[in-house]
């Protein structure tokens, strides 16, 4: 091997030259250059030896000496004495620390397990709350970026239909508001639009703010690259089509580019100029979503003419506002003027400005900081934060519960070893200082490993995609604070738990350790329980409690799953394939369409496996139901104007109830002949018959509806009655908890709507249908489909993704949870069951009888444990019943979570017990009594 | 125990020590046994303690450097001066040599060791040695 080896490792050897650093000055100057050169060395010769690894390897190991080589040259050279042989007794406060930090690191090396406990618990509990906490401040306790002065905006808000005073404005209003409101130095609008960026399948859904003329002066939000909108490129200017475009998006898909200013990305189809770039991590105010980009608002839409439009009309309230106060006034004096308008408004607009109850609306003003969450959902948003903060404190409990047991019992095994300290001179602060050290070795390593856990989990999150075609950029990153928290946190706690067996320990009643008493199981050994074993029981029950808990909230969650899963939605999903197409509508009229439509289905029905082509207005249970929901006045006793009835809908070709398998009770179900022309036709479920014409046959009934949006008469005169022909049985179609809703399909080819839900049914899975649709569905320029193709099965399971989601982070806290519980139960009993070896031995020795002798001793540690059992039941239980509304369809009694909860903990506990008190009855008592 | 053992074989280190000799540690009697062949630089020494070892004892810098101070402390090693590197590489480093001392040291050390290893090996602990 050569003796120059070249330089590979500039990194490695940086990292090297600035550890060294540590080192005292003049030991850095004599033999830093010599070390360094020495770890190049080394670092190449690894290479070549066994590659890469070998060098992480080397380079890891020499890292990580030198903080406690420094320590010790610190120390010598504060001696100012040639190094000794041994130091003990080495004086000043650094060369005991130094001494405590290498006793520490020895007597580690010796119970491996107790530190690789400690570090795996905390560092487990510390990276779920860091996570947890992250994701909390990344999302629902974010704080704005980009805006200036924050405390000088203002969030107005219109109340809604039904008087809840956080609705959205409409444009005319802000309008209103801006020109009339004196407080205000000026005010922006603006709402969340989708885009589909790029063309056809290969486009990527973004989500842009629609932006009102003033927007980047009111909010103070500017952009790194590039301009704002110029006032001329708004409405009421011309609206151009121009784009800024997120520093996100900016990054992902045009590499950072500065070129891309100037330039025209196709949104929806439509040429936008990219005209800026907005700062980095700017949130949506909506949604905690970063803002992909900003587009003006009135900008010509691609579709549907109704954004411009609605831009006119006092009625139509999209849009959010923010408004900027002047100086030196307050919100109290906005909510008067705005008042005052809003009484102005109501008398001069008073159709569009009363509400469902027939009183005037209102706007509230509320400071930016209390609308940074949308108020209405600020209680769900909350609640949600707090069970998972809940839920992640617990395993936090249950790891500082662990390693204080562990601690604990080992200060109780060292009683001796401290006791024997302090009668030969040992000082109360000495010991203080070094189990203090012995705690600081296990903190710092905590925290490092929590810091590792948190920088996957949040790595994870933020790869995280949901399985539908909406953007979700969620702005989560570690936070720097909860980062530093952690840290600390782990260190203090690790130091907290040292103190107090410290404490005990530096205190002690020099007697009975030195006569080889140990401490009792429950009871002390003449029946008294000491304060030291009380401690550890109680943390015994603490652990139980906490770990039940979680295990059972678990376990609640993923049964509700199963069930929701299992459910029986009254339809098939098997074999099928979707996705949407929509015709544009000034192109065609609802007869064309039809025929485009049918000439569609007929193509589709044709190809090779297929089983059934079906068009559909909305698919059930899943998130395209767009016009499901409609309002319908009955023939009978509900025929009265203003008593309609809220029902789901959708229209369909002829075979598709079929190809869902809803099964038919009565009459018919939709055919080919029920055609524009013919009677209107409708096919019912039991519900909609049941409410409507109780106890009746349904078939040949009629009703009418009022929403005719999109209907495809003949007759043209109103009202156009619909004749029930045929009732099937009841299914889940809206939201799987939603019970039972009345729903009716009529006849697509009756019903026209101008975008519609392509299925394929195969004979097989529905993945096999998905390349089909893709094929041979073809769109219309610019058309991004709202649904891609995919498998309905797919989109209905979007409708579990939260119990999913939720399941999934609870089935794993709840594995850590019952891994971590059932290694401290298992450790603490281990511990105590040891400490009575002598007594076992003596009991043994007198003739006791070995099975007697194991009960004894596994009874304590399965009483405690039924004991945090109790008690975990009794906080579990008022916990489940709160969060009853989001276990569906399983009660908080459940009997399989329950049981299952408690009987892995028992079991749990039971083994801890027996297992080594079994160990220590076959042991001879003599060699236990010789050991004394 | 040892010394027990040590002067059933040849007296104590005391008595074979002529004056207060430091008693060594494995990786310090490692290092001037290294030297005794003459003057080397760390990555030698490194190296050679890695052959004589078969690969068991693994040094690192850190700690390498802190026996070296030690042992030039304690007068038992020195570092080579004026020593023309062949090459240009070889002039950043530091190479250093055995003191007469440290050869004493050794050798003290060496002796002493081999009566504890005669004494494990009269007890039939280890096979008996070739004598060299």
């Amino acid at each position: 091997m050569s003796d120059q080896p070249g330089r590979r490792t500039p990194l490695l050897e940086h990292v090297y030259r600035a550890l060294l650093r540590l080192y005292p000055e003049t030991v850095r100057a004599e033999d830093g250059r010599a070390m360094e050169e020495l770890f190049s060395d080394l670092c190449e010769a690894e290479r070549r030896r066994r590659g890469w690894l070998g060098v992480l390897v080397i380079s890891i190991r020499s890292f990580a000496e030198v903080p406690m080589r420094a320590l010790l040259a610190r120390a010598e050279l504060r001696r100012g004495s040639a190094p000794r042989r041994t130091s003990a007794g080495g004086g000043g406060p650094l060369g005991w620390f130094v001494q405590d930090l290498r006793f520490g690191l020895r007597s580690l090396r010796r119970t491996p397990v107790v530190g690789m406990v400690t570090i795996l618990s905390l560092g487990l509990g510390v990276g779920a709350v860091t996570t947890a906490c992250s994701l909390a401040a990344g999302t629902i306790f974010r704080r704005p970026v980009g805006l200036s002065d924050p405390q000088g905006l203002v969030t107005i808000y219109t109340s809604r239909e039904d008087g809840e005073p956080y609705g959205n404005t409409s444009f005319p209003d802000f309008q209103s508001i801006v020109e009339e409101i004196d407080g205000l130095e000026g005010g922006a609008a603006f709402g969340l639009r989708g885009f589909a960026m790029g063309e056809g399948l290969t486009s990527a859904s973004i989500l842009a703010e629609e932006v009102s003329r003033d927007y980047f002066a009111v909010t103070g939000i500017r952009p790194v690259l590039g301009r704002g909108f110029l006032p001329g490129e708004v409405y009421p200017g011309p609206a151009e089509r121009v784009v800024i475009l997120g520093h996100h998006v900016w990054m992902e898909h045009f590499g950072g580019s500065s070129e891309v200013l100037g330039r025209a990305v196709r949104l929806n189809g439509q040429p936008f100029t990219v005209v800026g770039i907005g700062p980095k991590g700017v949130m949506s105010r909506r949604l905690p979503v970063l803002t992909d980009a900003w587009v003006p608002i009135g900008v010509p839409g691609t579709r549907s003419t109704r954004r411009a439009e609605a831009l006119l009309e006092r009625g139509t309230r999209p849009y959010l506002l923010l408004g900027r106060m002047k100086e030196g006034v307050r919100i109290g004096q906005i909510q008067t003027q705005l008042s005052v308008l809003a009484g102005r408004l109501h008398r001069e607009y008073a159709e569009v400005w009363t509400d469902d109850r027939g009183q005037a609306r209102a706007f509230t003003p509320l400071s930016e900081k209390d609308s940074r969450l949308n108020p209405r959902a600020r209680p769900l948003l909350a609640g949600i934060a707090l069970f998972f903060l809940v839920a992640t404190g617990f395993i936090l409990l249950i790891a500082c519960s662990n390693v204080a047991t562990l601690f604990l019992a080992r200060a109780g095994r060292r009683r001796r070893e401290m006791a024997i300290r302090i009668s030969v001179g040992a000082s109360r602060p000495r010991l203080l200082g070094q189990l203090l050290t012995e705690g600081l070795i296990l903190g710092l390593p905590s925290g490092a490993v929590g810091v590792l856990i948190a920088l996957f989990t949040v790595r994870q999150v933020k790869t995280f995609s949901l399985p539908l075609n909406v953007p979700f950029n969620p702005a989560v990153s570690l936070d720097h604070r909860v980062l530093i928290f952690a840290i600390l946190a782990s260190i203090g706690a690790t130091l907290l738990f040292a103190l107090f067996p410290a404490l005990e320990a530096s205190r002690p009643d020099l007697m009975p350790p030195l006569k080889g008493e140990g401490g009792g199981f429950l009871a002390g050994p003449k029946g008294r329980t000491s304060r030291r074993t009380r401690g550890r029981n109680q943390l015994v029950v603490v652990q139980c409690a906490a770990s039940l808990v979680l295990i059972v909230g678990a376990a609640l969650f993923i049964r509700t799953l199963q069930k929701a899963t299992a459910m029986d939605l009254g339809f098939s999903t098997q074999g099928v394939a979707v996705m949407t197409r929509s015709l544009p509508e000034s192109e065609y009229t609802p007869a064309e369409g039809i025929e485009v439509l049918r000439a569609l289905r007929g193509r589709l029905s044709a190809l090779p496996g297929v089983v059934s082509a079906q068009l559909s207005r909305s698919l059930e249970l899943t998130l395209f139901q767009a016009g499901a929901e409609a309002t319908v006045f009955g023939e009978g006793s509900w025929t009265e104007e203003g008593e309609g009835q809220r029902v789901l809908r959708n229209s369909v070709t002829p075979g598709y109830l079929e190809m869902l398998e809803i099964p038919l009770l009565r009459g018919r179900t939709l055919q080919e002949s029920d055609v524009p022309g013919s009677p209107l036709v409708a096919v019912v479920n039991e519900t909609f018959a049941e409410r409507f014409w109780p106890g009746q046959d349904p078939v040949g009934r009629r009703f009418r509806m009022t929403d005719m949006d999109g209907w495809h008469g003949e007759t043209g005169t109103d009202p156009i009655w619909m004749t029930v022909v045929g009732m099937v049985k009841n299914g889940t179609y809206e939201d799987f908890d939603d019970g039972l809703i009345p729903f009716f399909w009529t006849s697509l080819f009756q019903d026209y709507a101008s975008t519609v839900a392509v299925s394929l049914k195969g004979i097989g899975e529905g993945e096999e249908m998905v390349p089909l649709l893709r094929d041979h569905v073809e769109l219309a320029p610019g058309e991004v489909p709202l649904v891609y193709p995919s498998t309905l099965d797919g989109q209905v399971s979007i409708q579990f993704i939260h119990l999913r989601i939720a399941s999934d982070l609870l089935g794993w806290g709840g594995a850590f949870g019952l891994i971590l519980a059932a290694v401290g139960l298992y450790g603490i009993v281990t511990m105590a069951v040891t400490d009575r070896t002598r007594e076992m031995a003596i009991r043994l020795a007198l003739g006791a009888d070995r099975g007697e002798v194991i009960r004894r001793v596994s009874r304590g540690g399965t009483n405690l444990a039924l004991v945090g059992l109790l008690v975990g039941l009794l906080i579990g239980l008022p916990l489940a019943h709160l969060l009853r509304s989001v276990f569906h369809g399983v009660g908080p009694l459940d009997p399989l979570a329950l049981g299952g909860g408690i009987g892995i903990l028992a079991l749990t506990a039971l083994v801890a017990s027996l297992v080594p008190a079994r160990r220590v009855t076959r042991i001879h008592p003599m060699t236990v009594l010789r050991e004394d | 125990m040892a010394e027990k053992e040590a002067k059933e074989h040849g007296g104590s280190r005391r008595a074979l020590a002529a004056e207060e000799v430091p008693t060594l540690k494995r990786t310090e009697f490692l290092v001037l046994l290294v030297l005794a062949d003459g003057e080397s630089h760390g990555y030698r020494i490194v190296q050679e303690m890695e052959d004589r070892t078969g690969g068991k004892v693994r040094i690192l810098p850190g700690n390498l450097y802190a026996v070296l101070r030690r042992l030039s402390k304690q007068g038992l090693v020195a570092e080579a001066e004026g020593r023309k590197a062949p090459d240009l590489a070889d002039q950043r480093r530091r190479y250093y040599r055995l003191t007469p001392l440290g050869r004493r040291v050794l050798a003290t050390e060496a002796e002493f060791l081999r009566s504890l290893v005669q004494a494990a090996s009269d007890r039939n602990l280890i096979p008996k040695s070739a004598p060299s």
